[in-house]
């Protein structure tokens, strides 16, 4: 993905938050900037897809994969008055991952052989990934307007989704990220038996990859079988992604997708 | 005066609670005190409101009858005793009785402001007056003008879009919880009047089941049939605070009705539901120490009003811009008023002057007893068109009065001509009761 498309889509998004006057500058800035940094965020990843040897190989392609699907659910959740603070938080997150992706390292080593099942592979998992990104959003806010009735700081709380809705939202985005990772893994594992690639013990991305899976996998069955939902399901979407959203990068940084294999 | 409307009542801003209950009509008996009242010959039009926060009577009240009348008969209902009731009600005649209710409907005097229940309930009111046969063209033209009112208000200014009342905030906190209430189940602990009022909206609100438990059963059951739900004794309690997702409590018991670990294990085997208390009553029925229990969100009167004073501010500035509104239309709606009532009085004054005429003519044909038939048609035209000239004038002069607003000099002038201010002639413009008027 090129870099400077990236750079352009992170200004757009910013636009909200640093148009300061909270009247018709800002009303503009959400109504075109986000819109305006979306098709320059499609049209960079288009890029990459079209122009580069490996799509989505880079650190970087995979993250402004993610931003962008938490950017079009800003834009879905766009006019309904009570998901104003969701769309801040998908922002929020998204340019964090954006400002990630700006400064991630070139991938490195030879080129992987580019395959069709490969590439359902890493979209499979980065829609997952993108998907539990969502359940960290959702997961937040549930935890903060837990926070506020609890503290019984009331005033314009109806601004706020309910804690119903939200915990909903937790269930069906995490459904769907298990769902997307467990079929991209399946889909990466039969990738690697049918090419004999050696899956080494030490695969820092396969290995995280699986314990993600594991963690929300334990979270899904706690909560059909045990009734898990409500404050212990949004620690489980908030802690899980946390901790895989560092690890990747301290690990990414250090040795790029699947150690450089 | 015919049409003088008088309005009488108590509301949050006059009297306490204890009084506002003692006073308090159910709707049941309304009609009854409607047709008491007219049978009485107090008032020829009435209608009477009443909510938790205010009983009132609107009335035009009959022959020699007024406002102080009426508060007299209405202090004395239900057996109390007038000396320790009439301090806390008021009176309004006229403009001011028209303006007062104007407000009211509007919700400027509420306890709320902006509120909408109020719109609904002095709707209700008008509807069982009508029914009732106690509504004239004085009570229709005045309370259509009243809703249209409201509506304006409503419509041209901001002050319902932020506004909640007590039983919407308590909505409020539930739907910020469990979301819609469509498949919640709710329990009723006794039946203190904020209980009522927010069960009342969580029903309004899509609630599927309600249970209401209370000490004495029968009142319980008195509740449950008002809001179409059933009754249970307080004994059972415990074993329904599982199966439902908000409980109200409002009693006056005085002492915590649900402890810390009764509510915990409830949360326990609710397996992570949320449960939503809202404790109405003072002193609490429900431990405060609850609050940290996971799944279990507690609220209490004060952060009901916390919820319901959001938006004040706008709702302030809003509400001056709806007394511009009220201010207008009770000057139009008194305007017709006073039309009526200067047309009633030169009626008056019109069968007091053919009065005089059919006496003047039969003294005149005791004399004149040759008088053939057409010599007698002949008087008659004449002395017809005689009074009718010597009216011409002052029936002008009144209209030109009404038109400028003088309504001393109106009510001086067809006084005047109407002869002794006897029964059935006198005239008052603006409101005044004729013993103020007698006493200038």
């Amino acid at each position: 993905m090129d870099r400077a498309l990236l750079i352009v889509a992170l200004l757009c998004y910013l636009a909200p938050a640093v148009a300061r006057d909270d009247g018709r500058l800002r009303v503009l800035a959400a109504r075109w900037w986000v819109p305006a940094g979306v098709l320059v965020h499609i049209n960079g990843l288009a890029m990459a897809l079209f122009l580069d040897d490996v799509p989505l190989r880079s650190m970087t392609e995979g993250l402004g994969l993610t931003a962008l699907v938490l950017v079009l659910a800003r834009l879905w959740f766009g006019g309904r008055p009570r998901m104003a603070a969701l769309r801040r938080i998908l922002l929020g997150l998204s340019v964090l991952l954006l400002s990630i992706a700006a400064v991630a390292p070139a991938p490195g080593g030879a080129p992987m052989q580019l395959s069709p099942f490969f590439l359902v592979h890493i979209g499979l998992v980065l829609t997952g990934f993108a998907g539990l990104a969502l359940t960290f959003s959702m997961s937040t806010l549930y935890l903060v307007v837990r926070r506020r009735l609890k503290a019984k700081r009331l005033a314009d709380i109806n601004r706020l989704p309910s804690l119903d809705a939200l915990d909903s939202l937790i269930l069906r985005t995490m459904l769907f990220g298990f769902v997307s990772l467990t079929a991209g893994m399946a889909v990466g594992f039969a990738w690697a038996a049918t090419h004999e690639v050696q899956m080494r013990g030490g695969d820092f991305t396969t290995v995280l990859t699986v314990a993600v899976w594991f963690w929300y996998a334990i979270g899904l069955s706690a909560r059909s079988l045990a009734g898990w939902r409500g404050r212990v399901s949004a620690i489980f979407g908030v802690g899980g992604f946390a901790a895989f959203m560092l690890i990747t990068t301290v690990g990414l940084l250090v040795a790029g997708w699947h150690g450089s294999a | 005066m015919e049409s003088n409307i008088v309005a009488v009542g108590l509301s949050h801003h006059t009297a306490p609670l204890e009084v506002r209950e003692k006073l308090a009509v159910s709707q049941q008996v309304v009609p009854e005190l409607l047709r008491e009242l007219r049978g009485q010959g107090l008032g020829r039009e009435a209608l009477l409101l009443s909510t938790c926060n205010r009983v009132e009577l609107y009335a035009v009240p009959g022959r020699g009858q007024d406002g102080e009348s009426l508060a007299a008969w209405f202090a004395e209902r239900n057996g109390l005793v007038p000396r320790r009731t009439l301090p806390f009600l008021y009176r309004h005649q006229g403009d001011a009785a028209v303006r007062h209710l104007f407000r009211v409907t509007s919700s400027l005097d509420s306890m709320v402001l902006g509120e909408p229940q109020i719109v609904g309930q002095v709707r209700e009111a008008y509807r069982v007056a009508q029914e009732s046969e106690a509504a004239g063209p004085v009570l229709h033209k005045v309370m259509d003008r009243a809703l249209m009112v409201a509506k304006r208000v409503r419509s041209e200014t901001r002050i319902a879009r932020e506004a909640v009342s007590i039983g919407r905030a308590g909505v409020e906190l539930a739907r910020q919880v469990l979301g819609g209430l469509e498949s919640r189940a709710a329990m009723l602990i006794g039946a203190g009047e904020h209980g009522r009022v927010v069960a009342r909206s969580l029903l309004d609100y899509g609630l599927s089941e309600l249970v209401v438990a209370n000490r004495t059963f029968a009142r319980g059951a008195e509740v449950a049939r008002e809001f179409g739900a059933s009754a249970i004794p307080l004994e059972e309690m415990p074993r329904y605070l599982e199966r439902v997702d908000i409980v109200l409590t409002s009693t006056s018991a005085g002492r915590l009705l649900l402890e810390r670990k009764e509510i915990q294990t409830v949360a326990r085997r609710r397996r992570f539901k949320s449960l939503v208390l809202i404790d109405l009553s003072v002193p609490r029925n429900i431990d405060p120490s609850a609050d940290d229990l996971d799944g279990v969100f507690r609220f209490d009167i004060d952060d009901l009003r916390q919820v319901a004073d959001q938006g004040k501010v706008a709702r302030e500035e809003a509400a001056r811009e709806a007394e511009r509104i009220v201010d207008e239309e009770v000057e139009k709606c008194w305007a017709w008023l006073a039309q009526v009532e200067i047309n009633a009085g030169i009626g008056a004054m019109s069968r007091h002057a053919e009065q005089i005429r059919l006496a003047e003519l039969q003294r005149a044909h005791a004399v004149l007893d040759r008088l053939s038939e057409d010599d007698r048609k002949a008087l008659d035209a004449m002395t017809k068109a005689l009074v009718k000239k010597l009216l011409h004038e002052p029936i002008r002069a009144t209209r030109q009065l009404a038109e400028q607003g003088d309504r001393h000099g109106i009510e001086v002038l067809l006084g005047a001509l109407a002869g002794t201010p006897a029964e059935g002639a006198p005239f008052q413009v603006g409101g005044k009761l004729k013993e103020e008027t007698d006493g200038q």
